[in-house]
């Protein structure tokens, strides 16, 4: 039965191909639907997106009381400071102008949800347990613990590991008291000097009193700033990352400040709003 | 179809077998040996906050390492809601669970009493909402709550921050509602067991002016309580202290909110003839949120902290425990609470808690 065999072979080659290309059509379908319905998918809406696009206007929520980054002047009553000059930056990069809204911090991510305002910048440090409800841009400020100490000792003090034997200062208390710790208990002894303040474990530093400290990028920054003898040394040792979150439902306004803000970053922006706002104050 | 059924059979026997076993195991976490706390001061306190927190371990964990700390007190919500789901229907497993692991590590514990079950009271009002309809109710829960803890828990709080409307089922705040609730629950608090400690107040420090719609000056409400007949009803008085930004040295004023206000509450007492009525500080603590506008530096959190504790030890002979807000949250509150506690959600000390520990075991500030 030739015939018979070869409509078999027929058949099964027409049945393969129209499994193929209803897989086909399925799989389409499916991205459509995705690119469609989907947040953030390339054709999903954001009215959030819209609404500034309509109105010229990117509405900003802040806490203006946490130098440099936002204050208010007292005799304008004007907010001003890192977070201020870079959602300035950002709005003309998206080609509308801002409105700033003066926020307390705990109700800033709530009063975000609740459709205040479009976006937070405010020094706010990336929460993971908030990324159900708020996209965060790529960080623009790593805020975390950095070692100090000075050029003279850069070359035999690179890592945290490096001040066993050694005096540290940190602030009594801080995250660095506590890395200090945790460093002792893993790696041995180090003397350490509990200071009142970040500004006052840089003193001792500067001053010869300890060989290194354990305190936040912004208090390093500020201490660098006015003084030659200090250097930063090695990566962040914790991770603190300043982003900017806006609403889930607002993905294309989420990639438009990514994009923009890789645009500044690019252009050496974010570097010198480091300068101005932390080493030449 | 026959060997089918026989591997049906044979993993029945297997499943059976396994929960047997499993059953008879016992459990898992024990309360383990009686403990004592090693302490320079023994009126130090944390409130710890286990109401949420659903893993045996971590309620024997949170209890271990206060005891750890050095502090004998320790102050635990037992919400009506969760322990009385019907009327007159108890489950006490989880409070139970609690208060045994921390009488094993040695510890004294307070019990706050509060939080209004659906059924006892009206559609659409707030758990915190509690009328004079539902005052019989909530005695009967104080009384079935002491009679089962009795010998084991020996101190109860009455409610808690009645002055504030939130707290009052954003109510208009009555000090004279809140006697009437206070003489219901003592009465029946003292019928289950005569040597239970009552607490009363809790009053929520604030500067609120007379007619603010959120609540009621701390010095006033108490005051008003007073006047409405509460000095009978209460064997020890409980009193929130924050400090806000002021060290607790700071001075006593009515105009501002710091440690040392717990004396004008002191004044008040004795100027209505309640001198010999002590005092328990339920509530104390600085925070170090690095944004919050209250908030103080870490290194300051920690010598108010110990300050705060040697002080009441060392001036206040009418203050029987300073218990400070908060050990640990069972999960992060993702707002400035989570820098007033000592330990994180997963169980890593902050350095106020070494530092702590550090006074508790040497008495050096």
């Amino acid at each position: 039965m030739p015939g018979l065999a070869s409509r078999r072979v027929r058949d099964a080659a027409h049945h393969r191909r129209w499994v193929a290309g209803a897989a086909l059509a399925l799989a389409a379908l499916i991205f459509l639907l995705w690119a469609v319905l989907a947040q953030g998918g390339p054709l999903s809406r954001d009215r959030t997106w819209e609404r500034i696009r309509a109105e010229g206007v990117l509405r900003v929520g802040m806490d203006a009381s946490f130098p440099p980054f936002e204050t208010i002047d007292p005799e304008t009553e004007a907010i001003y400071g890192f977070d201020v000059d870079l959602a300035n930056a950002l709005a003309e990069e998206l080609g509308v102008r801002v409105e700033f809204l003066n926020i307390g911090f705990d109700s800033l991510y709530d009063q975000l949800l609740a459709g205040r305002f479009d976006a937070i910048i405010s020094a706010l440090p990336v929460d993971y347990t908030w990324t159900e409800d708020v996209r965060y841009s790529e960080p623009y400020f790593q805020a975390g613990l950095v070692l100090v100490t000075t050029w003279t000792l850069a070359s035999t003090i690179q890592r945290p590991e490096d001040l066993v034997g050694r005096r540290a200062a940190v602030e009594w208390g801080s995250e660095g008291d506590a890395f200090i710790r945790r460093l002792e208990r893993e790696h041995g002894q180090v003397e350490v000097l509990a200071m009142e303040s970040p500004v006052e474990a840089l003193e001792a530093v500067r001053a010869g009193e300890a060989d290194a400290c354990l305190v936040d990028a912004v208090s390093a920054y500020q201490a660098i700033g006015g003084d030659d003898a200090l250097t930063i040394v090695g990566a962040p040792l914790t991770e603190a990352s300043y982003a900017i979150a806006v609403r889930r439902n607002s993905p294309v306004l989420a990639r438009q400040i990514n994009t923009a803000l890789a645009r500044l970053r690019e252009a050496g922006f974010l570097d010198e709003l480091i300068r101005k706002w932390m080493m030449t104050q | 179809m026959r060997r089918r059924r026989h591997a049906v059979i044979l993993l029945a026997a297997v499943l059976a077998a396994l929960w047997v076993f499993g059953a008879w195991r016992g459990p898992l976490i024990t309360i383990g040996p009686a403990q004592r706390v090693q302490t320079h001061n023994p009126k130090m306190g944390v409130h710890t906050r286990l109401t949420d927190e659903v893993e045996e371990w971590k309620i024997k964990r949170t209890l271990e390492m206060v005891r750890e700390m050095g502090a004998p007190w320790i102050v635990e919500y037992f919400p009506w809601a969760y322990y009385e789901p019907a009327k007159g229907r108890f489950v006490w497993n989880h409070a139970d669970m609690v208060v045994d692991h921390a009488r094993a590590q040695g510890l004294t514990v307070i019990a706050r009493l509060g939080f209004v079950p659906e059924w006892a009271r009206p559609k659409d009002t707030t758990a915190l909402y509690l009328d004079e309809e539902g005052y019989d109710d909530f005695a009967d829960y104080v009384y079935a709550f002491v009679e089962h803890f009795r010998g084991r828990v020996d101190y109860i709080i009455i409610w808690n921050e009645p002055n504030l409307r939130h707290e009052w089922g954003n109510r208009d705040v009555d000090p004279a509602g809140y006697v009437e609730l206070l003489r219901r629950a003592y009465q029946r608090a003292k019928e289950a067991n005569p040597e239970i400690k009552v607490l009363a107040g809790a009053l929520a420090p604030t500067l609120a002016p007379e007619g603010s719609p959120d609540g009621m000056n701390d010095l006033i409400y108490l005051q008003r309580m007073y006047e409405a007949g509460a000095a009978p009803w209460f064997d020890i008085l409980a009193v929130h202290a924050y400090g806000w930004v002021y060290p607790p040295e700071d001075p006593p004023n009515p105009e501002v909110v710091n440690f040392r206000r717990t004396e004008l509450i002191r004044e008040i007492m004795v100027q209505n003839g309640d001198e010999d009525t002590p005092i328990i500080i339920t509530e104390a603590g600085w925070n170090d949120h690095p944004r919050w506008s209250k908030a103080v530096r870490p290194a300051q959190r920690i010598a108010y902290t110990i300050a705060a504790y040697e002080w009441a030890l060392q001036k206040w002979d009418w203050c029987q425990a300073v218990v400070m807000w908060a050990f640990r949250f069972p999960r992060p509150a993702r707002t400035y609470q989570d820098y007033f506690t000592f330990v994180a959600d997963d169980f890593y000390p902050k350095p106020i808690y070494w530092e702590v520990q550090r006074y508790a075991r040497t008495g050096q500030p």
